[in-house]
């Protein structure tokens, strides 16, 4: 074997393979070009070397994230569950929102339950300590939640999809009825109770720029009677993903998990401790529970804006008592 | 030219991201590496041959599943890649020999499987795409950070798909090339810069001074 008199460099493969691979990327090749690549492969073995290289940079996640510096939570591309870090980004792109239309905040304040009906025709309930700004554009309508709880009764229109998003994700429908709660920084719950919901990455900036509508095959869809919690992983090698876990709820419990609307709470065997939780979100009177009482189990209807009378109704039916601490009533037992 | 005796086809979406996951977060150690072993032996090859021989011999295996180190692996086909063309040349330099046995403690040591690029190759990754003309960047972002296929990208920037091809070759040959200038700090750190050719000198002269 004699070595060729002319070798091509490689710089030069380099060029050629970077062209064969954007075409293969594009799409089935034609006889012909199958042709033409098969011979060019042939010439030289390095150039299979160099077309691989290039199409694993063309398939590197970690070099299509690298690329979305202005994506705020993204899910990636690596899988159903997963997605890229949270970052101060986000909050550029939502300042940027503006630009669009007029943003409209409303809140709630602590006890209260607001409803805001809104000119589509879609209602959105807010629940206590809670606050979300308004966007209609052309082409969607945007709903940020900033904080706490809102139940949205969506007016179908598939041509401008209402799209609430929250600090990991957006919940998008085009005609539906689904709540959003914001628990701690890092987790947000998305509750369906008719219609569809997709869960999914925010849209980059650069796709926002671009008008583009939402990326379908990039998220998780909710039917009726299913939730999704989506939480920034804080630690191991997933580090800063977003992770959607889905399961199934029954209409009961939805239902009853939204009793809220009508100023109420309702339990159904919850520990005593994860009820008085519920009931510091509504009011600023706090009830604390002491010792083996807090694990004691509520059920019932109560008012959502009288942690108080919970407490008496409590302390009657589970054979408790209560004190006036400070400014905490304490039920012990 | 007649038909070839045995058809060589290109790689497989799966191989793509198995070289993408276990081979491209090594490919600046590895340059690195060759880059001194050339210093050492005084030997003259091309680094960026060597690399793409590599790859090729990756790409055409018939099974991956079976490597259970890919760095290592790597790096020892990289160095079968070597001896091939020192054994062409007739000369073979004893440094280089006696180095065969010390390859795989060498090479194992440094750093476990990694499958992810540093990040500051991801940041030089960043730079180079930002320096790509604007619809350049457009079209290469959309296809693989939103995902996009050319034939969508072309009817939403309004151009023709031939042209969305060209972008998205252009941004591969931003990749091919930021990549290919791996693994500079290393050099600086072993003083001998007289064995192996480096073709983008300057590149890697300019590059370094930025950290």
């Amino acid at each position: 074997m004699t070595t060729t008199t002319h070798r091509q460099t490689a710089k030069s493969i380099d060029r050629d393979a970077a062209d064969w691979a954007a075409r293969l990327d594009a799409g089935d090749l034609t006889p012909d070009q199958e042709n033409t690549l098969q011979h060019w492969l042939a010439g030289d073995t390095r150039r299979l070397g160099a077309l691989a290289r290039a199409q694993a940079l063309m398939a590197s996640p970690d070099i299509a994230e690298a690329l979305a510096p202005a994506r705020s939570p993204i899910l990636s591309r690596r899988g159903f569950l997963a997605a890229a870090a949270a970052s101060a980004a986000g909050a550029a792109y939502l300042v940027s929102r503006g630009e669009h239309g007029i943003v409209t905040d409303y809140a709630s304040a602590v006890g209260e339950i607001r409803v805001i009906p809104l000119e589509d025709g879609s209602k959105i309930t807010l629940n206590t300590d809670s606050a979300v700004s308004v966007e209609f554009r052309p082409h969607s309508r945007l709903v940020r939640l900033a904080r706490g709880e809102a139940y949205f009764e969506v007016a179908k229109n598939p041509d401008r999809p209402f799209i609430v998003s929250g600090p990991a994700a957006q919940a998008r429908a085009v005609g539906t009825a689904y709540s959003v709660r914001l628990g701690d920084a890092e987790h947000m719950q998305v509750r369906v109770t008719s219609g569809r919901v997709a869960v999914e990455p925010q849209p980059s900036k650069l796709a926002d720029s671009l008008r583009l509508s939402p990326i379908a095959d990039n998220g998780a869809y909710l039917d009726a009677n299913q939730q999704a919690d989506v939480r920034v992983v804080g630690d191991g090698p997933w580090k800063g993903q977003v992770q959607v876990s889905i399961k199934d709820v029954t209409p009961d419990r939805v239902e009853r998990e939204l009793m809220w609307r009508e100023g109420l709470l309702s339990f159904e065997g919850e520990t005593l401790a994860e009820a008085l939780g519920e009931f510091s979100r509504y009011s600023h009177q706090t009830v604390v529970a002491q010792g083996p009482a807090a694990r004691e189990r509520v059920s019932g209807l109560f008012s959502a804006t009288d942690p108080a009378g919970f407490a008496r109704a409590i302390a009657i039916s589970l054979k408790l008592k209560t004190k006036q601490e400070n400014n905490a009533i304490v039920i012990y037992k | 030219m007649g038909t070839m005796s045995k058809q060589v086809k290109p790689i497989s979406t799966e191989r793509a991201r198995w070289l993408a996951a276990h081979v491209v977060p090594h490919e600046a150690a590895l340059r690195a590496w060759l880059r001194g072993k050339g210093g050492k032996s005084g030997l003259a090859f091309d680094i960026d041959d060597v690399v793409q021989e590599t790859y090729a011999i990756l790409a055409a295996k018939a099974s991956v599943e079976s490597i259970a180190n890919p760095k290592t692996y790597a790096f020892q086909v990289a160095y079968s890649v070597i001896l091939q063309q020192l054994r062409q040349s007739r000369v073979v330099p004893i440094a280089m020999v006696a180095d065969v046995g010390a390859l795989e403690a060498e090479i194992e040591d440094p750093s476990p499987e990694q499958t992810m690029l540093a990040r500051d190759e991801l940041q030089q990754v960043q730079r180079a795409i930002e320096a790509l003309p604007r619809q350049t960047r457009t079209a290469f972002v959309l296809r693989r950070v939103e995902g996009l296929s050319q034939a969508e990208i072309a009817r939403r920037m309004n151009l023709s798909e031939h042209t969305v091809e060209k972008h998205i070759a252009r941004g591969i040959k931003s990749l091919m090339a930021q990549f290919g200038r791996g693994g500079n700090k290393a050099v600086q750190a072993s003083k001998e810069k007289t064995g192996p050719i480096e073709r983008d000198d300057d590149d890697a002269q300019t590059n370094r001074k930025i950290h």
